[in-house]
């Protein structure tokens, strides 16, 4: 119960200064906090290998993405100036006060997590092997279908930033539009180099 | 005293001893590595301060503890001071997992600092904390060399980490539990797992090589390109913890491999012979693998170049990734379709793939020693010039 | 195989942790000098007329070796022999001799421009010091007979012991060095 409510006053300082930092690197560095003791959360109700692999994947992969990212564009001074966004203020209030409901709504529909600590002992600690089972017998077609869904998202990116390849006429610009072509003749079937 | 509170001085005496043990290594390591590097390129190396140089680690950290603690103006003066704290406290607390004897060996103590379930994973998720030490300490510099070491460092440790990771599935698959203290006795039933995963070995070796950034990964602090990386702004206690962390990480890396494939805590059982019951000396038979990985750390440094940026991101990712993966699949349909037939087979199989690896290793070699990209023949279709009209 | 080549190189580095370092532990050891080896000036002799006597100075105080010298390292000032007790067999004999070490290049020109072979360059290079005055060498600090450079033979009065000059010469010293001995 101690280390609940220190990991998750924890977890809440962490997600505050996420927010409020100025500088991006210090928010993402605060992210980390909130994921590791989420992770510490898990590993406090004993299922260790979702802690160690929240760690890993979150903490030590994405975060760690996150940080190159803002280094490299360099990007860690906060953008001042009108947003991109129109309505962005009203928008994110919105999106606050909805999300509040939810939260409330959980909050008062809770329920006595007494089952929940009876089925406990089928996690067996929570080891590797409890959680392969669980995954790939239960729920394998979510697991699947989350798989694909990652899949997509690569496929996504790859395409998204995959250079243009040269058209046999070579009348694309740099980012692989088809350029219009002003007279049928300047479409030279022999290809020749547009100066 | 009650039982919780006498189980946790314990485990706390049990920290600290190890850190002890752990620093103590590191000094002393320093100086082996630069004797046997010497001696391994004919020289002498240091033998000035005290007898063959013994007192030189001493002199070393009066040096580096006294050393002025150069602070730079564009430095994140909070960040600047964590990140070499956290590389070396994510180091050392990698180790406590290791279990160098079998349970309440140690003076009817369990000889590890903390036991999770978890083990390895655990294990990994620490060292890859780990990273975070070097990759604040090249952004919090406020300069560029650092931030380049920085960046590199952390997208190398991602990419390598996933070989890693995937390498000893094999293994976990055959053993199936993550503990360490199953791993090793599973080990002490079967035999070593170098047998039966060579394959995966070999990759854990390289991509823990990369992990430790050690020569030939040594990129982030490649000091022909970048000065010394994320450490060129740092001097005096600071650097000297980064330095603790690269070889308490060394340290860690040997620990895992001997456990994870080398019978861990066990020594081999054909000794039995001459000395009975000398497999079951706990500590020492730990101690001696990882004597035997370190010294293979600064045999490689001898003698390897350093591979470029290029290759090293194209060696992670087209050659380690997929092996690790495919010796990963090879395990499982192993395991799947011809556990019947025992465990040679399968080291066997592993085998026959790793010295085709070796085989084919001129072939395998343009994957990532050569710069990808549409080649740039003459006969080409004509691309329009970059820069317009 | 690549692999080979890399297990070949291992070996290599390994073969060599077993051979003796090539490392000279220099001021325990002796270092090997090459005769022709260019350390500090030898302002030499000619040989004793009689047993027991010192023989006379073979420079003459002409000064060509200063003027040949790019480093405007060497300062001469000549005086006239005394007939009865010729310090040199000419007319004039230098009174004072000095050379600069700081600013000699050690080019050897001095030593071609002497037209008596008097100032001759000898293997001796262990002359760092603390102040620019004792890096200026005078006769004292340069006539055969005279072992080490200033600063040892300071140490050498400190402690009482013989000057020992860090370095050997397997060949022996040049015969244009004559009358110096050199530890082989």
């Amino acid at each position: 119960m101690i280390a609940f409510m220190l990991l998750g006053a924890l977890a809440l300082v962490g997600a505050v200064i996420t927010i409020t930092a100025r500088n991006a690197v210090h928010a993402a560095l605060g992210l980390v906090g909130t994921l590791l003791s989420v992770a510490g959360l898990f590993a406090s109700l004993s299922a260790s290998f979702l802690a160690a692999i929240q760690v890993i994947v979150y903490a030590g992969a994405i975060l760690v993405l996150f940080l190159f990212v803002i280094m490299l564009l360099n990007a860690n001074q906060p953008i001042t100036g009108r947003d991109p966004v129109p309505f962005v203020r009203e928008l994110a209030g919105i999106g606050g006060v909805i999300l509040a409901g939810a939260l409330a709504i959980i909050a008062f529909s809770y329920r006595d997590p007494r089952p929940l600590a009876e089925g406990a002992g089928a996690l067996r600690g929570g080891t590797a092997v409890a959680v392969g089972e669980t995954l790939l017998t239960r729920f394998l077609l979510p697991f699947e279908a989350v798989s694909i869904l990652l899949l997509v998202a690569i496929v996504g990116s790859v395409a998204l930033v995959k250079r243009p390849v040269p058209q046999p006429d070579g009348l694309t610009d740099a980012e692989g539009v088809a350029l219009p072509t002003e007279s049928p003749e300047r479409t030279a079937p022999e290809g020749g180099v547009r100066a | 005293m009650p039982d919780w509170l006498a189980a946790l001085l314990i485990t706390l005496l049990k920290g600290v001893l190890v850190a002890l043990a752990l620093l103590t290594t590191f000094a002393y390591m320093t100086l082996i590595e630069r004797r046997l590097l010497a001696r391994m390129q004919i020289r002498h190396g240091p033998n000035r301060v005290g007898p063959g140089g013994l007192l030189q680690p001493l002199a070393d950290a009066v040096k580096s503890i006294f050393k002025e603690d150069l602070r730079v103006t564009m430095a994140d003066k909070l960040v600047y001071t964590m990140a070499p704290i956290v590389a070396i406290g994510m180091a050392l607390t990698a180790f406590g997992g290791i279990p160098a004897g079998p349970p309440g060996s140690l003076f009817g103590e369990d000889p590890w600092v903390y036991n999770l379930d978890a083990g390895i994973l655990a294990l990994l998720a620490l060292t890859s904390m780990g990273v975070y030490g070097i990759f604040l300490g090249g952004w919090a510099s406020g300069s560029k060399y650092p931030i380049l070491g920085g960046l590199r460092s952390s997208a190398q440790m991602i990419s390598y980490e996933l070989g890693m990771g995937l390498s000893i599935l094999g293994l976990l698959m055959l053993v199936g539990s993550t503990a360490f203290v199953n791993i090793v006795e599973w080990q002490a039933q079967s035999g070593w797992m170098l047998l039966f995963q060579s394959l995966g070995f070999a990759l854990f070796l390289v991509s823990s090589f990369a992990e430790v950034n050690r020569t030939p990964f040594d990129l982030p602090e490649a000091e022909q390109e970048l000065v010394a990386g994320y450490l060129t702004e740092y001097s005096a206690i600071k650097w000297a913890l980064f330095q603790m962390a690269e070889y308490v990480n060394m340290i860690t890396a040997s620990a895992i491999m001997a456990t994870l494939f080398f019978g861990g805590y066990r020594g081999p059982v054909f000794l039995e012979g001459l000395i009975p019951g000398i497999s079951g000396w706990p500590i020492i038979w730990l101690v001696v693998k990882i004597a035997f990985f370190l010294f293979l750390f600064i045999w490689v440094r001898a003698t390897l170049p350093r591979f470029r940026y290029d290759q090293l991101m194209r060696f992670g990712w087209k050659l380690l990734l997929p092996l690790a993966l495919a010796n990963t699949m090879m395990t499982a349909a192993y395991l799947a379709f011809a556990r019947g037939l025992g465990l040679w087979p399968l080291a066997l199989l592993s085998l026959l793939g790793l010295l085709a690896l070796f085989a084919m290793s001129d072939r395998v070699r343009v994957l990532w020693n050569r710069p990808t990209g549409r080649p740039h023949t003459d006969d080409a279709l004509p691309t329009r010039p970059l820069g317009g009209d | 195989m690549s692999v080979l080549d890399i297990a070949k190189g291992m070996g290599i580095t390994l073969s060599k942790l077993f051979q003796k370092p090539v490392t000279v532990s220099y001021p325990e050891e002796r270092a090997t000098l090459q005769p022709r080896f260019r350390g500090r000036h030898v302002l030499t002799r000619h040989p004793a007329q009689r047993p027991g006597e010192l023989g006379l100075e073979k420079c003459i105080g002409c000064s060509l070796c200063a003027a040949a010298c790019p480093a405007y390292a060497i300062y001469v000032e000549a005086a006239e022999n005394d007939p009865q007790h010729p310090t040199s067999p000419g007319e004039r004999y230098a009174k004072v001799y000095e050379i600069n070490m700081l600013r000699c290049i050690f080019c050897g020109l001095c030593e071609e421009a002497c037209p008596t072979g008097a100032v001759v360059l000898g293997n001796e290079f262990e002359m760092a010091d603390f102040r620019y005055r004792d890096l200026v060498y005078g006769k004292e600090d340069m006539l055969v007979g005279v072992d080490g450079s200033l600063p040892q033979r300071r140490e050498a009065a400190r402690s009482g012991k013989p000057v020992r000059v860090g370095f050997k010469v397997p060949e022996g010293a040049r015969p244009e060095l004559e009358g110096v001995e050199y530890p082989t």
